[in-house]
């Protein structure tokens, strides 16, 4: 398990530093920052000194480690649209995200998980079909038309829900089911298939042989051994919701990271879209990390072979 | 959106599969019919895309009171939704078929280089493999453009390097698997080169495969192009895209909701459609990739 734990750390790591690198060499590549903050007609002796105080005249090398240090030290650079350091725009931001992405990821779980095992128990009825029916649909309806189909009905025509804002409970519903519906179905299908490969597994046949009860087969020996695979889903589907997060904050005008970072590409707010992409990449990275590590935990095997034993 | 690549489905747990046949028909009549709707846009749309009338604005289509020369309405300029429509489909179905393509041949390269090269080469290229998976597409194609604003090329090129790291992992695999097999170790000792063994020989092999991974992608392209195009950000008027439709007829819900919602089935009936055929082409060419 140290050893797991060890690699994966390494891997992440190193991952991180990726991103960085990445969204070092293109603000390189994008231009003079120099030329971008001052007029066109600055005199060449200006921009020269800016230069100098930025440390844009230094090596790529330094300039780079210099990239780094300050990264690390939490230092994104200052929006220029709101003067005053990115780190503080983008923070301000972050638990109406959080708040929007833990709802919309646990009416996911609450609605994927109970739906696939049912379709799963009840595998080739009209149960089992209408189930999956619907999470292909869940799955192939873009975010954006979701919302507004939503807005269109419930705030619109029938009124009986707010179609943007942030104040109270009833804002959350219309935009937490939009984001989490296409979780939900990619889980009911992930919960599905690997409920059906544990359900035809001869221990389940004992249990079920021994007199358990259905409930208790299902949630003491079936669950525990298709946890696996619905793991590595949730942790794909925390991607999908970044990216669902975008649209959604959007469309229902919610403050959050995602709304913020499609102004700040808008108005070409370099420091705050870096310091989202950075954000965001370590947070997929983290999460993915964890991922791993519940693998561990959950499955002996893993826990007892190195890292080439994870399935990917 | 990458989820439905992703789904293990078992071949054998499909219910109903004669059932399952006349969706997928339905599924392949619908994109046959986006096909020539993109390549006869000029001969089917009654007026051109930007062409306005202004005495004719929000017009509702013909099925709510409106009148048979807009039979899906008009917009705020009074431009004819059926034309703006049909447009908006070759632009959307261009940008999704280049961008598969460049993702493709990418991702097929590149895992191809991986599975000759071995060593340093194949770690730096599952290194990136894995940075490309583990960060949300969409936002690091938001930050590509706002570094270098978004033009039409630099929007096909983005959309196209989405997925190319699930060709890369799959070529990649298949191409070791197929190293190992009687049939390349028979042409080795023919003689034949690695490169040679790798397009002439292997490659054909594979082939099946990654047409099933190309129509599995297919939805996840369409729906970061207008997703880019929604928050517009993507493909810029005057020219138009099915997102950018969307995005436009977001703000006139209240007096049009014709404007939002026809772009909006047309590409829900499209990804769903997309899926359904991609999920029956697996199955039917390549059954091993159900576990995959």
């Amino acid at each position: 398990m140290a050893r797991l734990i060890l690699t994966k750390s390494i891997r992440a790591l190193l991952t991180v530093m990726i991103c960085v690198t990445f969204v070092f060499i293109i603000l390189r590549v994008a231009g003079d920052p120099v030329r971008s903050l001052l007029p066109d007609d600055t005199p060449p002796a200006v921009l020269d000194e800016y230069r100098e105080r930025l440390g844009l005249d230094r090596p790529l090398v330094e300039q780079y480690l210099n990239y780094v240090v300050a990264i690390a030290q939490g230092d994104f650079g200052v929006s220029f649209t709101e003067r005053r350091p990115a780190i503080e725009v983008v923070r301000e931001r972050i638990p109406a995200t959080l708040q929007l992405g833990s709802a919309a990821m646990a009416l996911a779980l609450l609605l994927g998980l109970p739906l696939g095992t049912l379709a799963a128990f009840f595998r080739n009825t009209i149960i089992d079909r209408a189930v999956m029916a619907a999470a292909v649909f869940g799955h192939s309806v873009p975010h954006f038309f979701l919302g507004i189909v939503l807005i269109l009905l419930f705030a619109m025509e029938w009124r009986l829900l707010p179609s943007s804002g942030y104040t109270t409970w009833q804002h959350m519903i219309l935009p937490v089911f939009t984001l989490g519906t296409a979780a939900a179905g990619t889980i009911a299908r992930f919960a599905r298939t690997s409920m059906v490969e544990v359900l035809g597994q001869p221990f389940v046949r004992t249990a079920l042989g021994k007199g358990a009860s259905r409930l208790h087969v299902i949630t003491r020996h079936a669950l525990p051994n298709a946890a696996i695979p619905i793991v590595t889903v949730i942790g794909f589907q925390l991607g999908g919701l970044v990216g669902g997060a975008l649209v959604t904050e959007t469309v229902f005008a919610w403050p959050g990271v995602g709304r913020l970072l499609v102004t700040a590409v808008g108005m070409r707010d370099l420091a705050v879209v870096q310091t989202i992409v950075l954000l965001v990449a370590t947070t997929m990275v983290g999460a993915n990390y964890l991922v791993d590590i519940a693998y561990g935990l959950l499955d002996p095997r893993i826990r007892a072979s190195n890292s080439a034993g994870i399935p990917q | 959106m990458s989820a439905i690549m992703t789904a293990p489905t078992e071949t054998s747990e499909m219910p109903q599969r004669r059932r399952v046949s006349l969706l997928v028909m339905l599924a392949i009549g619908w994109l046959a019919a986006l096909l020539l709707v993109s390549i006869f846009a000029d001969i089917l749309a009654p007026q051109h895309y930007t062409q306005q009338n202004l005495m004719f604005r929000l017009k509702p289509p013909v099925l709510w009171g409106g009148a048979w020369n807009y039979p899906l309405g008009t917009d705020n300029l009074g431009r004819d939704m059926l034309s703006r429509i049909i447009y908006a489909i070759r632009f959307s179905m261009l940008i999704a078929l280049l961008g598969t393509m460049i993702g493709a041949l990418l991702g097929t390269a590149l895992g191809a280089v991986a599975a000759l090269a071995r060593g340093l080469v194949e770690e730096v290229i599952m290194m990136m493999v894995d940075v490309q998976a583990a960060v949300p597409f969409i936002v690091l194609a938001l930050a590509v453009l706002a570094f270098f604003g978004n033009a039409f090329s630099l929007v096909i090129l983005i959309v196209g390097l989405d997925g190319w790291e699930r060709y890369a992992r799959l070529t990649r695999g298949l191409m070791l698997g197929a190293k190992e097999s009687g049939y390349v170790t028979a042409i080795r000792m023919l003689g034949a080169g690695s490169v040679r063994v790798t397009l002439v020989h292997i490659l054909p092999n594979i082939v099946s495969a990654l047409v099933v991974q190309v129509t599995l992608n297919f939805p996840g392209t369409i729906l970061l192009e207008t997703s880019l195009s929604f928050l517009g950000l993507g493909v810029q008027p005057p020219l138009t895209s099915l997102g950018l439709l969307l995005g436009a007829g977001r703000s006139l819900l209240i007096n049009a909701w014709w404007i939002a919602v026809l772009p909006g089935l047309v590409i829900v009936l499209t990804t769903l459609s997309m899926s359904l055929f991609g999920d029956w082409l697996r199955d039917r060419l390549d059954p091993t990739l159900a576990h995959s």
